[in-house]
């Protein structure tokens, strides 16, 4: 890909503990499962996978700068650098807006089940049946209807439906055609636990830490041994101080 | 009763108070309260009493990035202390050239943090930077200016001092031009160098001056988000993690509020001991 197009590299990535998520989960490995048990020190593929994912900004396929300094990988993308940005569904409409770049939006991988689901954590909480969450769920959907904050600067921008009185979905907008065929089968093909473990507390106060740990591996300051045992340690801490899983 | 008020002149201070109150008292102390709760932003907040404190003797993190903070805040002190002061000494003198370049030195501190540093973000850039680019033509290899942690560091004081510099010269310009020429004067006819000039009439003088740029340089060095947010992100791994990024990402990311809330008020206090530790050493001379 990179001789083919004579850039420096292959890939953007985001860098965010969703997108290694989903590069884990496809290929079988999870770093939380559905009873939110961190496995990723149990899985024998886990280490290697994470050195693979080191391995690909060593070899110059991804751009270091993206997960080492949080470099915006819209820049890199956009600016011709890479040739693939893998991006979360959110930025659809950001990225389509990109004057000049003649790209398409597609899923990664394509015979493989889709990780996410739009509305990602927030909506999913419907289904897990803890009151505390479904009444937290309930609440962000209020706000997005929330005049002002989350209407404008979210659903009037994305897109999206809202229970917003007046809202209206400007289903004319040539981009409405992407932006829903990406969320409407993202919403078909999500498996039930990938919502329960973004659902879950552990994961979310997880995010941060597998950031920092993976943009330490990357940039050569730590090991994969020594990632999958920080990890670990910041998972148990987690779990006892919610209380529970 | 109303007259009264007036008279004390009591009533010229109360929009001020109110204003006070309203942005700065009142934050504060709900900070103090709030530091007691457990609160996640959606559902209420509940009454933690001193867990989160206990919480954090135990962090870890939060120790290290107490640390990171200290590091930053010693190796950029003694650059926005001793460059402003340089450029003041040779631009204090009301003429046309140093008017043009006070402003453009100034010039960097009007400008956002976040505008600034986004600049410096592409310019340090290991693959499309100028600096890289301009290393490359000469024949060098680039620097990863944000991508290693000693160099990530060291980009930070710099973009940090260049961001400040403007400010605190302004500041030794003023103290400078509150010195009466006659000391000047009494000196080179006594045929004092221009060394001695410095160190035995200019530099005591500027005492005040000089306890106002530390004072507020510090302040701006250990408070300082805006810059490390954008340029690496608390990368490579926690390298630049400051503690103010650290109470941002407990917060954003993680939306444990109640626990973000006890590390600003423990930061507060630290912030708060520094300053004083810097007035007693400034005073102590």
């Amino acid at each position: 890909m990179k001789e083919a197009n004579g850039i420096p590299y292959a890939l953007s990535m985001q860098r965010t503990a969703e997108r290694l998520f989903a590069y884990m989960a496809i290929r079988g490995v999870k770093i939380i499962d559905e009873n939110l048990d961190f496995t990723l020190d149990k899985d024998p593929r886990a280490k290697q996978l994470l050195q693979d994912f080191a391995n690909m900004f060593k070899e110059g396929l991804m751009v270091p700068a993206e997960w080492i300094s949080a470099q915006d990988p819209n820049m890199a993308f956009g600016g011709g650098l890479t040739a693939v940005l893998w991006a979360g569904s959110w930025s659809t409409a950001d990225l389509l807006s990109i004057e000049g770049k003649n790209f398409v939006p597609a899923y990664l991988p394509k015979d493989m089940y889709w990780l996410s689901l739009e509305g990602g954590r927030f909506f999913g909480t419907f289904k897990t049946g803890d009151k505390a969450r479904e009444e937290a769920a309930a609440k962000f959907a209020l706000w997005t209807g929330w005049k002002g904050l989350g209407y404008d600067i979210y659903l009037k921008t994305t897109f999206h439906m809202s229970a917003y009185k007046n809202h209206h979905v400007d289903y004319g907008n040539p981009i409405m055609d992407q932006v829903q065929k990406v969320c409407g089968d993202m919403i078909a093909s999500t498996p039930e636990w990938v919502v329960t473990i973004r659902n879950s507390v552990v994961w979310s106060r997880l995010q941060s830490p597998i950031v920092s740990q993976m943009s330490a591996l990357v940039a050569g300051q730590t090991t994969v041994d020594n990632v999958i045992k920080a990890l670990r340690n910041e998972y148990d801490k987690i779990v006892a101080e919610v209380g529970k899983k | 009763m109303l007259y009264k008020l007036v008279k004390s002149r009591f009533i010229f201070v109360i929009p001020a108070l109110v204003f006070l109150s309203l942005f700065v008292l009142i934050p504060i102390v709900s900070v103090f309260v709030m530091s007691f709760y457990d609160w996640d932003l959606l559902s209420p907040p509940q009454f933690a009493g001193i867990k989160n404190f206990l919480m954090m003797f135990k962090d870890r993190m939060f120790w290290n990035s107490i640390l990171i903070s200290l590091k930053i805040l010693i190796i950029t002190v003694p650059f926005t202390f001793f460059i402003p002061l340089f450029l003041a000494l040779a631009l204090h003198r009301e003429t046309t050239s140093s008017k043009v370049l006070r402003a453009l030195f100034y010039w960097p501190y009007m400008m956002p943090a976040v505008a600034g540093t986004t600049m410096w973000k592409w310019l340090l850039s290991y693959d499309t930077g100028l600096l890289n680019y301009l290393l490359r033509i000469v024949g060098l290899k680039p620097v990863p200016w944000l991508l290693s942690p000693t160099p990530a560091t060291m980009s930070i004081v710099f973009v940090r001092t260049w961001g400040m510099t403007g400010l605190l010269m302004m500041m030794f310009i003023t103290g400078l031009q509150n010195i009466p020429n006659e000391y000047y004067e009494a000196a080179m006819i006594d045929g004092a160098n221009r060394w001695q000039i410095f160190w035995k009439i200019t530099f005591p003088l500027l005492k005040n001056t000089n306890l106002l740029v530390l004072v507020t340089s510090i302040a701006h060095v250990f408070r300082d988000f805006a810059t490390i947010y954008v340029l690496t992100g608390g990368g490579p791994g926690y390298a630049t993690t400051v503690t103010p990024l650290y109470i941002y990402l407990t917060a954003f990311t993680q939306f444990r509020i109640g626990y973000a809330y006890t590390l600003s008020v423990v930061f507060l206090l630290i912030s708060f001991v520094i300053a004083m530790i810097s007035l007693r050493i400034r005073e102590s001379r």
